[in-house]
């Protein structure tokens, strides 16, 4: 049919034709973007299960999953960035990438790069999950830097102090800038449980997570300074996990009151 | 065959707009996926910390129950003392106990129900982009941050004089682009803090406009204090926060309030000292004024006797640079060779003051630099000798030292006045002493007798007498304005330093003097008539003043001081028996005091 064409519609025939065949090929970064997904979704699924021991498993094995999934996920996105970044600003997907990049780089203990690529992201077009997650990331690694020294004990109290204090605040950042229906409130609002629960953990062991402890170091004292910060976000938690998830609230909350027994520390 | 064309492009215009279509909802389900999220670094059970907060609050009950968690609770809380594993065990296990027998009597858990949440947690981290039925159209998008180049172009687009290159606000974007210009942004992790000061300069310049000059200049400025700043915040995380991301933030904040405070006072004090600032050739000046900035910033992130990070607000900030940008500009040389005399100062002042300024009024530090700073402007090869290499022999920071020490002084058993200080009020007789330092440097040579310098031992006195006058006739004020009184009189003569003899008792001249005014004006002897009208903050404090002043002039004798009190006890009687009285009759006849 197309030999019966006159040239000028052979010339637009063959153009149209080009342009679909390159509408199907434009595709190849989205796929590698979702690969990158695929790991990261495997890799964080393990390590949450390790992180609270449920049917761990093989500790030492998973562990290395979840490290090579993690390293994967960067290695793909750090291509795609290199090579793919035009495309992916089109797209509006340079954001995701770069958030899940920044996520992934954080996981693996790599802090500075996190925070190189989270600072990328921000000038990227940033959609309300990763805004939220790339707002409170800092949050997160400030936690991640408070327990390593905590295990370390190579830090003072003061400092672990202030990183997990500043932890809680950058968090709420990130809170600050997701929806009030936003699930990925739960998710941040579950790290500052878990900021809390460092913290509650540095304050009962001081001498077994820190470095060195002021000289004026009252546990009664710390007490208090803890449930100034935990008693807001206890209350906001509660409050969020009963509207956004009805059904898994109570169990939720049941296992974070034995964890941290917020209203028990602070009862006014 | 026109038609069947037609089709055939429609039918592939068609395909390119349903693949464009799809494409697009393909690209939009990879922005929604679920995204599983990992939780940060944690330890998930049940630790001593939550037993114990759980014991110290609505727990306290079981303590008494139980002698051994009472036992294991009390070694919990001692700083001094560690639970052994097992204890910490059992302790644990106390917890979990009696938080359960709680819950189950409350009904708010039934025993199954107990395993459910750790799924329930694996499933609660599971994200979308979006909340269920939320259009992921741009209206719900969140407002981005704008990236250096945006702010830039957002800027010059809409503030069309900023493009203009002669203009004072361009000279000044020139100069802070100019100072960015070498760095590496993508191996010298600089961009947030370049960032964050050219929008700080953006920022000055539309709160300032006319404050900074227009010339090459200022272009030079802004280009020397920007380099210098981003180089040694730079320097300062690296040798101080390493990967900590809150020191780094800390010394990031500071870097860009001291960028702001810097830029505003360019125009009042730098500009203003031409000879000194911009008469230096281009290396030195960027040397000289970048060493103000940097030297603040390493005080504040550096020095741990005192956390001036949280007294300096930007007022005080501003203070405290522009005293230092004048000082500087009176005596570059102040710098040192190595580029830290500043610093050096700044840490002295705030290691030998932070004892005493905790226990008065930490707010007063900043205030203590500034004065300290625009004396030393003046009088720098007076004030601190050895050519600026040794902070603690500044005669200021001495003379500060010793008056606050004093001034803080717990009350001595006995001591009935006991006022709580203003930092108003600190600060005044602070600027008295400051400036009789400045008059006569002597006040810091050490005392016959004793280990107190001059200052030292006149505070003591004064405060040590002031502080027997009986409560609630004397207030913080009215104290601090008899204490500069006295600080003045003994700056006229030395005499007041010496021993006289009242009512056949041997006492520094100062302390008598005072408690003869005490006697006169304020103690129980006095009628409560008179007492009423003598006590009052301002008669009292005149009173004071003038006799110091007199008494200073004639010298202080015991025939004098008597004389003092006999006119003040003629007008307390005027006062108790209603008869006509006059403050200003009993001013000149202190006055008439003959020697």
């Amino acid at each position: 049919m197309i030999f019966s064409l006159s040239l000028k519609s052979k010339k637009r025939f063959c153009v149209l034709l080009l342009l679909s065949f390159l509408i199907a090929a434009c595709v190849s970064h989205v796929k590698e973007l979702r690969e990158a997904q695929s790991q990261f979704n495997q890799a964080a699924s393990l390590e949450n299960e390790l992180q609270i021991a449920m049917d761990a498993g093989d500790a030492i094995a998973m562990s290395a999953m979840v490290n090579s999934s993690y390293r994967q996920t960067v290695k793909i996105l750090s291509d795609l960035l290199d090579t793919k970044r035009q495309p992916l600003q089109e797209d509006n997907l340079l954001g995701t990438a770069y958030t899940l990049k920044a996520y992934a780089e954080w996981r693996l203990g790599d802090y500075e790069a996190a925070v190189t690529t989270s600072t990328a992201a921000l000038e990227a077009k940033l959609f309300p999950r990763d805004l939220a997650l790339i707002t409170a990331l800092r949050g997160l690694i400030k936690n991640d830097q408070a327990y390593y020294h905590m295990q370390e004990k190579d830090y003072g109290y003061r400092d672990i102090k202030t990183l997990l204090e500043e932890a809680l605040e950058d968090i709420t950042k990130g809170l600050a800038t997701a929806g009030k229906e936003e699930n990925i409130r739960i998710y941040l609002l579950l790290s500052e449980l878990i900021v809390l629960k460092n913290w509650t953990d540095l304050r009962g062991e001081p001498r077994n997570f820190a470095r060195e402890i002021p000289a004026d170091f009252n546990k009664q004292t710390e007490i208090s300074a803890w449930c100034r910060s935990a008693q807001p976000v206890w209350a906001v938690f509660q409050e969020e996990v009963n509207r956004l998830r009805p059904d898994e609230a109570p169990a939720l909350i049941q296992d974070w009151s034995d964890t941290l027994a917020v209203e028990e520390t602070c009862p006014n | 065959m026109p038609v069947t064309a037609d089709i055939v492009f429609w039918g592939i215009k068609s395909g390119i707009k349903l693949a464009q279509q799809g494409r697009q909802a393909y690209v939009e389900a990879t922005v929604n996926r679920e995204l599983t999220l990992p939780l940060p670094n944690y330890n998930p059970k049940v630790s001593v910390g939550t037993a114990e907060g759980y014991f110290s609050g609505t727990g306290k009950k079981h303590l008494d129950e139980n002698a051994r968690l009472k036992e294991l609770y009390e070694i919990s809380m001692d700083v001094n003392r560690q639970l052994e594993e097992e204890e910490k065990k059992a302790f644990i296990e106390f917890y979990v106990d009696f938080k359960r027998e709680e819950e189950i009597k409350s009904g708010s858990i039934k025993g199954e129900d107990l395993g459910l949440t750790k799924e329930a947690l694996l499933s609660l981290v599971t994200v979308r982009q979006w909340a269920a039925k939320k259009s992921p159209f741009p209206s719900v998008y969140q407002r981005i941050i704008g990236s250096l180049i945006g702010i830039g172009i957002d800027y010059f687009a809409n503030t069309p004089g900023a493009i203009e290159e002669k203009s004072s606000s361009g000279r000044v974007i020139k100069g802070f682009l100019q100072s960015i210009d070498e760095l590496n942004f993508a191996e010298e992790k600089v961009d947030q803090l370049a960032k964050s000061l050219f929008i700080a300069t953006l920022e000055t310049i539309e709160e300032n406009p006319d404050l900074l000059g227009g010339d090459e200049k200022t272009e030079q400025l802004v280009e020397a204090v920007a380099k210098g700043l981003i180089r040694d915040a730079r320097k300062l995380s690296e040798d101080l926060a390493g990967t900590d991301l809150a020191k780094q933030e800390k010394i990031h904040a500071w870097a860009d309030l001291i960028f702001r405070s810097l830029l505003s006072n360019v125009g009042h004090t730098v500009l203003a000292s031409p000879n000194t600032y911009l008469a230096l050739d281009h290396t030195a000046t960027q040397a000289l004024i970048a060493s103000v900035g940097t030297s603040v910033l390493e005080t504040i992130i550096t020095e741990d006797s005192i956390d001036l990070s949280g007294l300096l607000s930007r007022e005080g900030l501003d203070a405290v640079m522009s005293a230092a940008l004048f000082t500087l500009a009176e005596n570059p040389s102040l710098m040192g060779v190595d580029h830290q005399g500043l610093k050096k100062l700044l840490s002295q002042i705030a290691k030998d003051l932070a004892q005493s300024s905790l226990l008065l009024n930490p707010d007063i530090i900043p205030e203590m630099m500034r004065l300290i700073l625009e004396r030393t402007a003046a009088h720098a090869d007076l004030l601190w000798p050895d050519e600026f290499q040794h902070p603690e022999k500044h005669l200021l920071v001495t003379a500060s030292r010793e008056l606050l020490n004093q001034l803080a002084r717990p009350p001595a058993p006995g001591d009935t006045w006991k006022p709580n200080l203003t930092k108003s009020q600190i600060l005044g007789v602070v600027e008295t002493v400051l400036d009789e330092i400045v008059q006569n440097p002597e006040w810091l040579v050490k005392v016959a007798e004793s280990e107190d310098v001059i200052v030292a031992e006149v505070v003591e006195s004064v405060m040590a007498t002031l502080r027997r006058v009986p409560a609630n006739r004397l207030s913080g004020e009215t104290g601090m304005e008899v204490l500069k009184s006295a600080i003045k009189a003994v700056a006229l003569r030395k005499d007041f330093v010496d021993k006289i003899t009242l009512d056949g008792v041997e006492k520094q001249a100062i302390a008598a003097t005072l408690e003869t005014l005490i006697d006169a004006c304020l103690t129980d002897g006095v009628d409560p008539k008179a007492r009423w009208t003598l006590a009052r903050g301002e008669v009292f404090s005149l009173i004071a003043a003038t006799a110091l002043n007199k008494l200073a002039e004639t010298g202080i004798s015991e025939a004098n001081l008597g004389t003092v009190k006999q006119f003040i006890q003629e007008t307390a009687e005027d006062l108790a028996s209603g008869r006509p009285w006059e403050l200003q009759r009993l001013i000149e006849q202190i006055n008439s005091l003959a020697a």
